[in-house]
């Protein structure tokens, strides 16, 4: 009878047994595929959660007056538009965003015209851009509090410093700035205020997040003074540390669980296996006394689990996958794509498992074939 | 005592299972010497040693102290796998507890025992022999005890060996089984094989021509037995 069948008939009789180390690996295999899809989704949600408490680093003309800055919410002085090319070399700031900022008289109401340009990312990276749309020229995005005094709506003509704007959309009131803020786009607000080839902010994330820093502020500046002269950084502090715990949290969070998991379903696996040698002891007496060779005994026994193991994993990665689909999105709004953990994982579980469970049987089969049969035929 | 015809010989052969447990030994400086084509009977009460002496004479228990030596070779100086090759193919052995694998059938535990080409169709007409060619399908949890007992009987067999270890093949049959076994177990031994035969069965002990008795671990009588 070849060894093959033999599994399989062996399979077939201790069923429950089998069925039971199917379900553990299943299980063991399908939490760490959980955890790593939910993992990964919290770190890509708490990215970008963080993103949108807002940009942390500032960066303005030296000749700013910054108590006045604070006081009516733009710097009086500006810096070249072309800075912005600038910026791809450095790695301390990211999703640098070009502003020109001024306050202007709409129709009577006080307004912070901000004329604003789609986001730079350091060294040519593509990424999603923070500010959902840019803005074409003639278009407003209009703050929420300014569309009520206004009373204006979605595709309203709206008169900015005799030039027309079509409003494009109106944001929600937020309780912040943003609220008396009308978006154009830069050119429009470059040519308006009379400032073409001007800015007079740039917002930024600060990049270096991840890890722990002395003095972030100073690589901040010792690193883009060289590149944008004439100006001042300033960083958010609370903001930018905030982000900084919060994102060492979640990625700290992924590097301890991930292995954790993986070595607690190997440990399960590896106690099933040599539970199974255990069981077997007569059996495998058996075979010794008949004179079968060691080799031949020893695929039997890891046959067993590699199959043990490669029906858990496949199962599990279903099971897994299954879940993180089914119950992620309740957790997760946005990084929902992360949620689907894909071959790669799935190969390495089709693969780790059966070998954990080969390694865990390893050991109490080589002590088998060292054994006289009749040692192990006792066992009976 | 390595004359050319001796096939399966012990010499000065003792074993001890537990010594350091304050266990007597189970066998004490056993001798003998079994011909080839000899047909042997052991006989001795419980507990008097006789499973071990034959689990030492299989190959299958490394004796405390002695040797054994099958067809001139010293068995327990050969290597694991030279002591394996001889169990395959030319040493039979009949388990007193059977010792059947639970998730084969009869068929395919006695198929088990034949390293050849054909052995299934061998093992059932094998079975048939032993009248239990019905229940070659059967799992040995669906089979009797007497009906395990051929069954290991036939898997000692399977090989066609040239020398047969059987302990209490009969230990559990009626007559009629008994003698089916009987019949065998001649057969065997007509067609030139080495038989050593553990049996409590005077019925059968009195075919060999050959008795021994085994009393708390040694060979208190070695007489032909009387017919
Ligand atoms: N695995 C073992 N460990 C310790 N002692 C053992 C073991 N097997 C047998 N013995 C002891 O060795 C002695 C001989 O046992 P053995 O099985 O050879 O007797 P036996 O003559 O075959 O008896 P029976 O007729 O009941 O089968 C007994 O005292 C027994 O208790
Ligand atoms: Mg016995």
């Amino acid at each position: 009878m070849s060894v093959l069948r033999l599994i399989f008939q062996e399979l077939r009789h201790r069923w429950v047994g089998a069925l039971l180390g199917a379900m553990v690996v299943g299980i063991a295999v399908a939490l760490v595929v959980v955890a790593l899809a939910l993992a990964r989704a919290g770190e890509k949600e708490t990215r970008l959660i963080q993103r949108d408490v807002g940009l942390n680093v500032l960066i303005l003309s030296d000749k700013t007056d910054l108590a006045g800055y604070w006081a009516r919410g733009y710097s009086d002085h500006s810096i070249p538009a072309d800075y912005m090319d600038r910026v791809h070399d450095q790695a301390v700031a990211n999703r640098l965003v070009p502003l020109l900022k001024q306050r202007v008289e709409v129709e009577g109401v006080s307004v912070l015209l901000v004329g604003i340009e789609g986001e730079r990312f350091k060294g040519g990276q593509v990424m999603k851009p923070v500010f959902g749309k840019v803005l074409e020229s003639g278009q407003a995005v209009v703050g929420g509090t300014i569309a009520r005094l206004l009373d204006v709506a979605v595709g309203d003509s709206l008169s900015v410093l005799g030039h027309e704007a079509r409003v494009q959309s109106c944001l929600t009131e937020s309780g912040t700035v943003e609220d008396g803020t009308i978006y154009v786009s830069m050119v429009d607000a470059q040519v308006w205020l009379g400032m073409p080839g001007r800015l007079n902010e740039i917002q930024a994330l600060e990049c270096h997040c991840g890890e722990e820093v002395e003095d972030p502020l100073g690589l901040l500046r010792e690193e883009l003074a060289p590149l944008l002269p004439g100006t001042i950084v300033l960083r958010r502090q609370d903001a930018a540390d905030a982000r900084r715990d919060q994102r060492q949290l979640a990625e700290g969070t992924l590097a301890l669980f991930s292995p954790l998991f993986v070595l607690l379903a190997g440990a399960l696996i590896a106690a099933l296996g040599a539970l199974n040698v255990r069981d077997r002891r007569e059996e495998l007496g058996v075979y010794g006394a008949l004179g079968h060779s060691p080799l031949r005994v020893a695929t039997m026994l890891l046959g067993r689990s590699v199959v043990i193991g490669c029906t858990g994993a496949l199962t599990g990665c279903a099971l897994g996958e299954g879940l993180a689909q089914r119950y992620g999105p309740d957790l997760f709004t946005r990084a929902v794509t992360e949620l689907h953990t894909g071959w790669p994982l799935w190969l390495g579980a089709l693969l780790g498992a059966p070998l954990f469970a080969l390694i865990a049987s390893l050991p109490a089969t080589l002590w088998c074939l060292r054994q006289d049969p009749v040692r192990l035929l006792r066992h009976g | 005592m390595a004359d050319s015809d001796s096939m399966l010989a012990a010499s000065a052969l003792s074993h001890g299972y537990l010594p350091d447990r304050g266990q007597g030994p189970a066998l004490v400086d056993v001798n003998l010497d079994l011909a080839r084509g000899e047909f042997v009977a052991l006989c001795g009460p419980s507990g008097s040693g006789k499973s071990t002496l034959l689990l030492a004479l299989g190959g299958m228990l490394t004796p405390t102290s002695g040797r054994v030596r099958f067809d001139g070779q010293d068995l327990y100086a050969l290597s694991g796998s030279e002591r394996r090759r001889i169990r395959r193919a030319r040493l039979g052995f009949a388990f007193q507890s059977m010792h059947l694998v639970p998730y084969l059938s009869a068929q395919a535990n006695v198929a088990l025992g034949d390293p050849g080409a054909g052995a299934d169709r061998r093992s059932l007409s094998r079975l048939g022999e032993l009248g239990l060619g019905e229940r070659a399908s059967h799992l040995p949890e669906q089979l009797s005890a007497g009906e395990r007992q051929r069954v290991a009987l036939a898997r000692a067999l399977a090989a066609e060996p040239e020398v047969l270890l059987a302990d209490e093949p009969t230990g559990n049959l009626d007559p009629e089984s008994a003698g089916l076994v009987c019949k065998q177990l001649t057969a065997y031994h007509d067609s030139g094989g080495t038989l050593l035969l553990v049996t409590h069965d005077a019925e059968l002990a009195r075919r060999a021509p050959r008795l021994l008795q085994l009393a708390e671990g040694r060979l208190v009588a070695a007489a032909p037995s009387k017919l």
